[in-house]
């Protein structure tokens, strides 16, 4: 689209603050509340990095065209370094510098400056296109986002092509010609090592096949192809279906998207191919909602800069992508900064491949949507299968010279982690987000700025959203007003990009949050969409897993995810579905494993979340069952007890049998001295029975003291130590501490314990103040390697 | 936007929630800041937390294995290594304060710091000691009396912390001189830092001195470092002190028994 150039944006919307008002709830298109899961801990772990790759499908170089690359780094915590990599179409590869990224920062590359370095003959040359690799090291592809943009220079005309951990084998699209100088290609672009066909099925918007046509694409490959000339010059206008399919056996799948873009209108749009998931639960048939949160209507909004006068029309394409009739109940949810509303629209009936075309400018004339509402999320309600619902959306002038793009999606998530924002004197960023459940939920975005300059800027706006309510943040005024954030803070007038993250804090596992960005290009006067990145989770696990331990112990155990973004495991409240794949040796209940009998088991509970793979982006809500490996030995004596209470008292340490004694000694101090717990058996680590020869240790610490000295306290067992009121993790536990007594109480025997301790080699002698004062000495050999003595 | 009083009483329960929530969205950043927090319990779970990061789960007493913890933690972001070295320090420094603080409680009251406190501050100290980072200096002076974590570090900066543990012998607590003279011992030993003759020499000189310290237990440890240094110089002084060191605690002669042990080895 294009607009007039340096409109100012200052009214575009409301202040951050104001959210515009409260909608009225949606009931019908609602999914079903959860159960609402809360995280409790979190805990950081990047032990199994290992090499990781995002796909992007498109980049090119071909005259008159340029590509922008964004990174970013998902992870919060852990420095992220990003190679791009370009494919040719033949799947050649050319590397390009890498790009270090801090947490939550966002770097952009200009392919052309970075090509001219690294490979001078692709720029401006016919056949530099192809698809974008991102390589990086980490945990999961959700610990990166990245995107291609490219752009037709000198044109109101770009494409915002997120890259993702893998394509798929099944999609359902539409094809589209609105006019006679509109180019309309497909691109398919194959991220893996084993190369398909793809079958293409061109339909008219009735269903009828118009077309077949088989596609190779060869491994790492990409295709372009010109639907125009694949359909033969159809009519003025016309539109279709467009389903595809690469099913196969050898693991290979590919990207697939289609730009329609007509230079001398300026029109570019992306219509939407849907996958089919390839997750099975996740492509059940079952009520689903697809949102498109940025629906410009026919009055724009002046923050688009559009020339007066301007009247879009809203459009969307629908099409049934299944082979059996469905019907799809839309509503829009609108608003603009008087007013907001919702208005349920007429269900829509579709037939196999059928087509339709739905105008909203319609019903705004019969006003059952008000003419001068600005905004709005649309949203379908149907009942299927992922991609049975094809949607397009669009809101072009007559013309097809001036409007702006929102695509269709049905994720809701917790935690997005956006892409580029811009807000410099020629461009302007505006971000979305909306509640998409039946309660009420405290949502926050939060700006990142200022990585590269030393700084680690933060702008935080949390705001209570009532379902279907929508949260619009216009980042240019936030800046250039200096708005303050729900801290007070606000972000130094000279920043000009960053990132973002959307989270929903009130559901912090499984969220009902929507999202959309739009940055409106000053220069052509142009809005182009961008979406944030879905955090999911990748696995699940019961901790402790795995889990040592005698019968008859109660553990309470913890289910964890893996957050792909955050790299940590999560710690969730409660979970469901608890069991075990052998109950005569553990049982498992909603918050307790109970072991039984000595063997094997596997116990396991469920919980509601969105998983995210490799393989595929897109968040899906998955029951993911967390396991825990489980063995149960007995060591047949009291030992089991002891065992038992660091379980019951929450020692860290997860002792086994053999790690006990009854008999260890030195030779100044017997087992009897060693053992100041409740039981006949203790752990005693090397360094207290280790020959004073030595150097170090406990007989060390008597001989260069010079005589005999009492030990006050020395192995604990946990529940001896909680009655004495030892520290829940004391070095009394772990086998090599001692307490010694001082038999005077003065100053003088004290520091001469303490002096021969050091000779002694003692990694850790406690303050006169600690808890023995004057009347004992304690020492440790806490950081000597070395076993448990038997 | 309204709220009701009902959404209210969420919004009370929601703040708790919300700190989990923004504690994992900058974790480090977020550790770091409650490193300052003015309750030591914080303070410990925080470090216990940086100490996570490396791990990947709980913290589980292997203090034997904090070198490698310490450098996982520190590897999540290279660039922001060197401020979280400092903030460690800084950390153990405040640590140290607290100590010596309490102390003086403990001399008037005779209130004793909890096993928990001392424990946290043990395997902070584990922790800097690791770093070995000369900016660490000041930090593990003020823990010199702790034991070889700390005193090992310090001989581990080599020249470097040579002249500070001198000055540590001027001090008037016999504890903090005997550590000294352990650290200036390790320092002469040091295989990591080799030293110069001129820093050995000082070092003898010092030894040489505190063999006539007047505390026992100072005398003592010197006594033990000449032994090992078998400089002939010092021969006289330990036959001196095996027949005339005063210092004696329940009929026993302490001083003059190590002397005379360690110059039947001499």
């Amino acid at each position: 689209m294009r607009a007039s150039k340096g409109l100012s944006l200052a009214a575009a919307f409301a202040s951050l603050a104001g959210s515009f008002l409260a909608i009225t709830p949606l009931v019908a298109q609602q999914q079903p509340e959860k159960r609402i899961l809360h995280i409790t801990g979190s805990h950081p772990d990047w032990s199994s990095a290992g090499p990781q790759e995002l796909f992007a499908p498109y980049w090119t170089l071909e005259p008159g065209w340029n590509t922008e690359l964004e990174m970013r780094n998902n992870v919060p915590w852990h420095e992220l370094r990003m190679t791009p990599v370009l494919r040719m179409t033949d799947g050649t590869e050319v590397q390009l510098a890498q790009v270090t990224l801090k947490p939550e920062e966002i770097s952009s590359v200009n392919l052309r400056d970075a090509v001219s370095a690294a490979k001078p003959e692709l720029v401006g040359k016919m056949g530099s296109v192809g698809s974008v690799v991102f390589r990086f090291e980490g945990t999961a592809s959700g610990n990166g986002f990245a995107a291609a943009v490219i752009r037709r220079e000198g044109h109101p005309i770009d494409f915002h092509f997120d890259a993702e951990g893998g394509g798929a084998v099944q999609y359902e699209g539409m094809w589209w010609l609105p006019s006679e100088t509109a180019a309309a290609y497909l691109i398919l672009s194959n991220p893996t090592h084993a190369a398909v066909n793809a079958q293409l099925t061109f339909s008219d918007a009735s269903g009828s096949v118009l077309k077949r046509v088989t596609l190779p694409v060869g491994a790492r490959q990409s295709v372009r192809a010109n639907i125009r000339e694949a359909l033969g010059d159809p009519a003025l206008g016309a539109y279709g279906g467009l389903s595809l399919s690469a099913m196969n056996d050898k693991g290979g799948n590919v990207f697939a998207t289609e730009i329609v873009y007509d230079e001398t209108s300026g029109l570019a749009t992306t219509l939407k191919l849907f996958d089919r998931q390839m997750i099975a639960e996740a492509d059940k048939s079952e009520n689903r909602n697809l949102r498109a949160p940025m629906m410009a209507f026919t009055q724009p909004d002046p923050g688009l800069g559009l020339p007066d006068g301007t009247k879009l029309e809203p459009r969307i394409f629908l099409r049934n992508g299944s082979q059996s009739a469905f019907v799809t109940v839309p509503s829009v949810n609108w608003h603009n900064e008087q007013r907001s509303g919702r208005t349920p629209l007429a269900s829509i009936k579709l037939q196999p491949g059928q087509m339709v075309l739905l105008n909203l400018a319609d019903f705004q004339k019969r006003g059952q949507i008000p003419v001068d509402v600005s905004w709005g999320t649309v949203t379908l309600n149907y009942t299927g299968r992922s991609g049975d619902l094809v949607a397009v959306a669009m809101s072009y002038d007559n013309t097809n010279h001036y409007g702006l793009q929102t695509p269709f999606s049905e994720i809701t998530s917790q935690l997005f982690k956006g892409s580029m924002w811009h807000a410099d004197p020629l461009h302007n960023a505006l971000i979305t987000m909306g509640n998409g459940g039946t309660d009420p939920t405290e949502a926050q975005m939060t700006l990142f700025y200022d990585h590269g300059k030393g700084g680690e800027g933060t702008y935080r706006v949390k705001q209570t959203l009532a379902p279907g309510e929508q949260m619009w943040l216009n980042v240019g005024e936030v800046i250039s007003k200096q708005i303050p954030d729900t801290d007070g803070k606000t972000i130094p007038p000279e920043v000009m990009f960053g990132s973002y993250e959307l989270r929903d804090l009130r559901h912090p596992a499984l969220g009902f949050l929507y999202e959309g960005k739009l940055i409106v290009d000053k220069t052509y006067g142009h809005a182009s969409y961008g979406c944030a990145h879905c955090c999911g989770y990748s696995q699940s696990r019961m901790s402790p897993t795995p889990f040592n331990g005698p019968p008859n112990t109660d553990n309470t155990d913890t289910y964890q995810s893996y957050n792909v973004c955050d790299s940590s495991w999560e710690d969730f409240d409660v979970f469901f579905s608890p069991s075990s794949s052998n109950t005569s040796v553990a049982t498992m209940s909603v918050s307790t494993m109970h072991t039984v009998a000595p063997g094997g088991a596997q116990t396991s509970g469920k919980n509601e979340l969105l998983f995210q793979g490799n393989l595929q982006s897109p968040c899906v809500k998955t029951n993911m069952p967390g396991t825990q490996g489980v063995t149960v030995a007995s060591c047949g004596d009291e030992r089991d007890n002891i065992i038992r209470e660091y379980f019951t008292y929450g020692v860290n340490l997860m002792p086994v049998c053999a790690n006990f004694t009854q008999t260890a000694h030195s030779v100044y101090f017997t087992f009897d001295e060693l053992n100041t717990g409740d039981y006949s058996w203790a752990l005693v680590r090397q360094p207290l029975t280790v020959a004073q020869s030595n150097g170090y240790g406990l007989d060390a610490w008597r001989a260069d003291y010079g005589s005999s000295r009492i030990v006050n306290s020395a192995y604990r067992n946990p529940a001896h130590n909680n009655q004495i009121g030892g520290a829940a993790q004391s070095r009394h536990m772990y086998g090599d501490a001692v307490d010694l007594r001082n038999q005077s109480g003065g100053q003088t025997e004290w520091n001469a314990m303490v002096t021969a301790a050091t000779a002694a080699g003692a990694d850790f002698i406690e303050p006169q103040n600690g808890p023995c004062g004057l009347a004992c000495a304690h020492a440790d050999w806490r950081s000597h390697v070395g076993g448990y003595s038997q | 936007m309204r709220i009701s009083r009902n959404a209210i009483t969420k919004l009370g329960v929601l703040a708790l929630l919300t700190t989990s929530v923004v504690a994992q969205t900058d974790a480090r950043a977020k550790l770091l800041q409650q490193f300052q927090s003015e309750s030591w319990d914080v303070r410990a779970s925080a470090f216990y937390g940086f100490l996570s990061m490396g791990l990947g789960r709980k913290f589980n007493g292997e203090t034997s294995e904090m070198r490698s913890i310490v450098n996982k933690s520190l590897s999540a972001e290279p660039q922001e290594s060197d401020p979280t070295k400092l903030a460690l320090i800084q950390l153990l420094s405040r640590e140290n304060t607290v100590v010596k603080t309490q102390r003086a409680e403990f001399d008037k009251s005779g209130k004793t710091m909890s096993e928990a406190y001392v424990n946290y501050y043990g395997d902070l100290i584990a922790a800097v000691a690791c770093l070995d980072d000369e900016r660490s200096l000041d930090a593990l002076l003020g823990a010199i009396t702790t034991g070889g974590l700390a005193t090992e570090a310090l001989a581990r900066l080599g020249k470097r912390a040579i002249e500070p543990a001198l000055r540590e012998l001027q001090s008037h607590d016999p504890l903090v001189r005997s550590a000294a003279l352990t650290v200036l011992s390790g320092i002469k030993r040091g295989s990591v830092n080799p030293i110069a003759p001129a820093d050995s020499r000082l070092i003898e000189s010092a030894v040489l001195k505190s063999l006539s310290d007047p505390d026992a237990n100072v005398r003592i440890t010197a006594l033990r470092i000449a032994a090992e240094l078998h400089d002939p110089s010092m021969r006289p002084l330990l036959e001196k002190l095996a027949t005339e060191d005063p210092f004696e605690i329940d009929g026993a002669y302490p001083v003059r028994d190590l002397a005379r042990t360690e110059l039947q080895k001499w």
